[in-house]
Formats: C-alpha cells, structure tokens, sequence
C-alpha cells in the first residue's frame, strides 16, 4: 500500500473535493462485462443454448478476477474498503432517513452488501448452471428451479441496485453512473466527510 | 484385425451403447409408457413433460444426458438432443 493511501485511510475526513480517481479500468471493465453478460443470458440467448453456457462462464471469470482484486486491486477496489457489515449498512439507510449525506470514495455500507450479494448470486447462477450439464444433476428439477430462482434474485437485486444508484446520486449530488464510467467521483464542494 | 475385434467385442459387451436413441424408435404415446420404455433400456429417467404439444424426457445412461422428444399420437421419438 501507498503511503498516501495509508495516510488517506487513517484520516477519513479528508475526502478531496472534485474530481476523485475512484474505479480503476479492471473494475470498470468488469462491471460493464458482468452487465453485458447478464443482459445476454437474461433476454437475447437461449436458455439451453451453448452460448447460455459461454456467457455464464465468461460472467463468472469476471466474478473471479474482481474477486482477487479485491484483495490485491486498488484501494477503492478492495474488500478493505468496503467490508460486508449489515449493521453498518442498517445504520447508513437508517441515517439516510434522518437527513444524513455521507459522501463514500468505495461503497457505502448498503453498497457494499449488495456488491458482495450480487457476485454471491452470480456464482451461484453458475454453479446451478454447470451442474444442469453433469450427469449427476441434469434434469433434476431442483437444481432447475434454484437456477431460476436465483436469476429471479438476480433481477430483484438488479432492480435494487440501480433504484439505490439513482438515489444515492441525487441524494449526495456525485453521479454514481458516471464515475462507474469514467471511474472518477466528482464530488460536490461542500460533501459532507466520508468514511 | 485385433482392434478392430476389441472394438467388436466392447460393443457387444455393452449394450447401452448398442441401444442409443433414434428418431422413429417407437416409446409410447403417454408418459408411463415413455417413461417406462427408456427405463427398460437402461436409462435414467429425470424428467418428463409436455412441451409445445410434445413429450420431452431428460434422460441419464452414464456419462450420456439426452433430451428425448416423443409424439404423443404416433409415440415415436422425433429428436434425440445429445448433451454433452
């Protein structure tokens, strides 16, 4: 880790106005793919072709790389920055109802959860999927039906995700969208600190 | 000449191999029949539904899955998909 980024951890408030390097290329790349892939497997292939078969895998291959880079990527990138801690998401919403306007370079805490919940989901869409393909499983109904209900998750998750993204944007006033694109924050002078 | 016996002689010892599906094969016109039918030849009968007016069964023999599609007026089979 970087001297700056260690000093940058230990004094949270000091969250720089403007234009913040926040998503590196990898973790961009990543997410458009994963959206890419599951906009394909969802709506314009067929569900027992082979290229049902290819995409899960490539989505999943994407899954995996994210996943190691979050223990060897950027700072804003890594599981460090963003834990998985419900309490801690409980008590960012519940600070969003009363008023609250916390600015976060990585994740929020509800965020988080739901990055670590969407990347859950999709490896289990492919784990279901592969097993569809073996001769211990193919044809059982209830690896079908987990399938299926995890691609269910998946979309409720989906819906969640970009409800949350539009309303964080419009909450703290840093468009979330287009840091995912061009991976940097631009964050309103008067942000309030982050952590 | 030697191989070509074993080879011979591996298919006639297994009969699963012998029996694959093929369209026309005749299976049954309902599902107990269908299903009764791919048992009797060694397979493992998954699932079995009506799709778009016809039969479908998801069968296992080994390491082999297929998706048998059976005419339920003529109970002949009409597509055998192989997985592989």
């Amino acid at each position: 880790m970087t001297e700056a980024a260690a000093t940058h951890r230990e004094r949270p408030r000091a969250v720089p106005a403007g234009n913040v390097r926040v998503w590196d290329p990898l973790v961009r790349l990543i997410h458009w793919g994963v959206v890419a892939g599951v906009v394909l497997n969802a709506a314009l292939l067929e569900d027992d072709g082979k290229a049902h078969e290819v995409v899960g895998y490539v989505v999943l291959g994407f899954v995996l790389v994210r996943l190691i880079w979050g223990l060897v990527g950027t700072t804003h990138a890594r599981f460090s920055a963003f834990p998985p801690n419900p309490l801690a998401a409980l008590r960012h919403l519940a600070g969003l109802l009363r008023g609250h306007r916390r600015v976060h370079l990585s994740h929020n805490p509800a965020g988080a959860l739901m990055a670590y919940n969407l990347w859950a989901t999709l490896i289990g869409l492919a784990a279901t999927g592969y097993m569809m393909g073996t001769p211990r499983y193919f044809g059982m109904e209830w690896v079908e039906e987990l399938h299926e209900g995890l691609f269910a998750w998946l979309m409720i998750s989906v819906a969640l995700h970009i409800a949350a993204v539009l309303l964080d944007s419009w909450l703290t006033r840093v468009p979330l969208l287009r840091a995912m694109i061009t991976g940097r924050k631009r964050l309103p002078p008067d942000a309030g600190p982050g952590r | 000449m030697k191989k070509l016996l074993l080879a011979a002689g591996l298919a006639a010892s297994l009969p699963a191999v012998a029996l694959a599906l093929s369209p026309g094969d005749t299976l049954g016109t309902i599902a107990d029949e269908i299903r009764a039918s791919l048992t009797e030849q060694g397979w493992d009968v998954r699932k079995l539904e009506m799709d778009d007016g016809r039969f479908e069964a998801y069968a296992v023999m080994g390491t082999q899955m297929v998706e048998v599609y059976v005419d339920p007026a003529t109970g002949k089979v009409v597509k055998v998909e192989a997985d592989d």
